[in-house]
């Protein structure tokens, strides 16, 4: 009787144990042979690790976000109409139809032009996720309009922070920013092409910490005081000339497009909302090591 | 039941203590695998929003994009792999290879650079299977070439190629255009022992081994192998004193303004004595131009090699120019 508990529990253990470990998802005719080579076999199974070595990751994800833009961009009759024109654009640069969707790879019109309103959908795609995503992209960017006066020793001698004070006390008196500017600054300084008025957003270069700092805090229009590097080797004047995000707006989604990872953050985003799940650890692998900020899943 | 737990109590308890614990254990090992999923019976690979795509439908979307250009490869693979042993000799020397390569292109990040490559490219493990592959598939082309020279050397090649086998001796200038004292004394020693009775065309590989400063060929009397009139790797000089000679001739002495002096000997002109040379093998592949595919076929053929997919068996006989009753 002990012998046949221990053997049960021993076989409970083996059970719980046994059959866990990650998914690996398998063909349902994995085992097909495709070809045979004298004793070599070449199986379904064996082509697909091929394939998915080459590139599946690529195919994955482009698959992924051909449904994103399908669900978050309509068609609209505008679009059409653009799609249309790009598709003969495109049709134009080959000898005739036949040609083109053979050099492209595409089996019939219609898939062409699937992937062409694909094409166009997806760049609309960037405005929606903006607007979707306004508040927190505020908040992460928290973009203002500001313009920067430096001080130097080398520009401006030993005593630049007396020279930084007197430049800030000539503004209070009512000398404007860029006259002020002129006077202290050299023109030809790269340091000069931020006294223009900019849009400086959290993530901006080029900015001493001192004056990212200060800018930080900010919550209305104004002047800081003068500014100094944790070294004591340079002096700032900061001005933020507007901080009002309604009269921002443009400038600031301007700014969004032009920033080379708000595409990968843009897919980040809409795959989390589709919740985009892999359940193969084979695929999962390729995902992360290839496409890491597509991996959104718990 | 009762009786038993009453006289095994103990025994009882550690072993709900012990259940209880393997549970948790195996809980807590696996709790972070990755779940999978099914779908009509079909294994997901992934999914988002409503959609999954299947195992199946994953297989089916890698092959339409580009399935048939590496089908094709996969093929190719399976019928050297019959055809060529992989023996320790030919991995050493893929080996080799990949250790030079690696060193060639160390500034662009050496063997992770080439793995890479070879990868996403041919979709092989690394550079050294990439290369593995490469060797097999000379040496299958060379004993083909070897076995079917005739089918390929008729009056027209010979005509247009004049091809031969070709051996030297180098007496070698540092600056051809201004010999040293040294150089021009070696340069007469060689001219001299050439002229004497010791060395004709006969024993030219002595003369070779002897008085040879070409440490490439010297050694091997000498023998430089197959050379035609499309063959760029020598010079001018060297390549036009070569193609004039008739088969067992000896040349003058060549001039070359980058080497020095070469004695040229045309070893042979005919083709049992070059169809196995793998210039001869390069110049056949080059010039002929189904000549791989053909090779290809005919190994795979006499392999014995059978198709289970109609689409698979057409592309590849297609891209191999294979009649489809083939």
């Amino acid at each position: 009787m002990k012998k046949i508990a221990l053997l049960l529990i021993s076989v409970l253990m083996v059970c719980l144990l046994a059959g866990c470990g990650d998914a690996s998802g398998k063909l349902s005719d994995g085992n097909k042979v495709l070809f045979q080579v004298g004793k070599n076999k070449v199986t379904k199974n064996d082509f697909y690790k091929v394939m998915r070595d080459y590139d599946a990751g690529d195919f994955i994800v482009k698959q992924a976000a051909k449904f994103i833009v399908n669900q978050e961009i309509e068609t609209t009759d505008q679009i059409k109409a653009d799609a249309k024109k790009q598709f003969e654009e495109t049709i134009a640069e080959y000898d005739d139809l036949k040609t083109a969707l053979e050099k492209l790879g595409y089996e019939s019109e219609e898939e062409l032009m699937e992937d062409v309103i694909d094409s166009v959908k997806s760049d609309l795609l960037i405005d929606k996720y903006i607007e979707d995503n306004w508040d927190n992209l505020v908040s992460q960017y928290a973009p203002l309009k500001i313009r920067v006066m430096t001080f130097t020793q080398a520009d401006n001698g030993d005593d630049f922070k007396t020279t930084a004070a007197n430049a800030l006390n000539e503004i209070k008196a009512g000398e404007t920013f860029s006259a002020v500017a002129d006077k202290y600054m050299k023109k030809d300084s790269d340091a000069y092409k931020l006294t223009a008025e900019s849009l400086y957003v959290t993530t901006s270069s080029g900015y001493d910490t001192v004056v990212k700092d200060y800018l930080k805090e900010v919550t209305t229009p104004g002047l800081s005081e003068v500014l100094t590097n944790s070294a004591g080797t340079v002096a700032y004047i900061v001005q933020v000339t507007n901080n009002n995000i309604s009269q921002l707006r443009d400038d600031f989604i301007t700014h969004l497009k032009g920033i080379s990872t708000i595409s990968t953050e843009m897919y980040g985003f809409y795959l989390k909302k589709h919740n985009f799940t892999l359940y193969d650890i084979d695929l999962y692998n390729i995902i992360k090591e290839n496409y890491q900020s597509y991996l959104v899943q718990d | 039941m009762k009786k038993f737990l009453k006289e095994n109590w103990f025994v009882a308890v550690i072993a709900v203590f012990f259940v209880a614990i393997s549970l948790y254990f195996a809980y807590d090992q696996h709790k972070d695998d990755l779940p999978g999923k099914s779908v009509g019976g079909k294994d997901v690979a992934f999914g988002i929003g409503d959609q999954y795509t299947t195992m199946d439908d994953l297989y089916d979307g890698l092959y339409k994009n580009y399935g048939k250009s590496m089908i094709v490869q996969q093929f190719s693979d399976a019928v050297l792999d019959n055809a060529v042993a992989t023996t320790d000799e030919l991995l050493a020397e893929a080996q080799n290879y990949t250790d030079y390569y690696a060193e060639m292109y160390s500034s662009y990040g050496g063997l992770s650079y080439l793995n890479q490559i070879a990868k996403s490219y041919y979709g092989y493990d690394d550079f050294k299977t990439y290369m593995l592959y490469s060797l097999k598939s000379r040496e299958m082309s060379t004993k083909y070439v070897s076995d079917h020279a005739e089918d390929y050397v008729n009056d027209e090649f010979i005509k247009k190629y004049n091809p031969r086998v070709i051996s030297y001796c180098l007496i070698k200038f540092e600056k051809p255009d201004t010999p040293t004292a040294d150089e021009l004394e070696r340069l007469k020693k060689a001219q001299d022992a050439w002229t004497s009775e010791k060395y004709s065309a006969e024993n030219f590989a002595d003369f070779a081994k002897d008085f040879s400063e070409d440490a490439s060929t010297a050694s091997s009397g000498g023998k430089l192998g197959y050379v035609d009139s499309a063959t760029t790797s020598l010079v001018e000089e060297f390549t036009k004193a070569a193609l004039q000679l008739e088969a067992g001739q000896v040349s003058d002495w060549v001039f070359s303004k980058d080497y020095g002096y070469f004695l040229l000997k045309c070893d042979s002109t005919s083709l049992a004595d070059y169809r196995s040379e793998t210039d001869f093998v390069s110049r056949i592949l080059s010039d002929f131009e189904n000549a791989a595919n053909e090779i290809m076929w005919s190994a795979a053929k006499e392999a014995g090699v059978s198709f289970n997919d109609a689409d698979i068996e057409a592309y590849i006989k297609s891209e191999l120019g294979v009649e489809s009753e083939d």
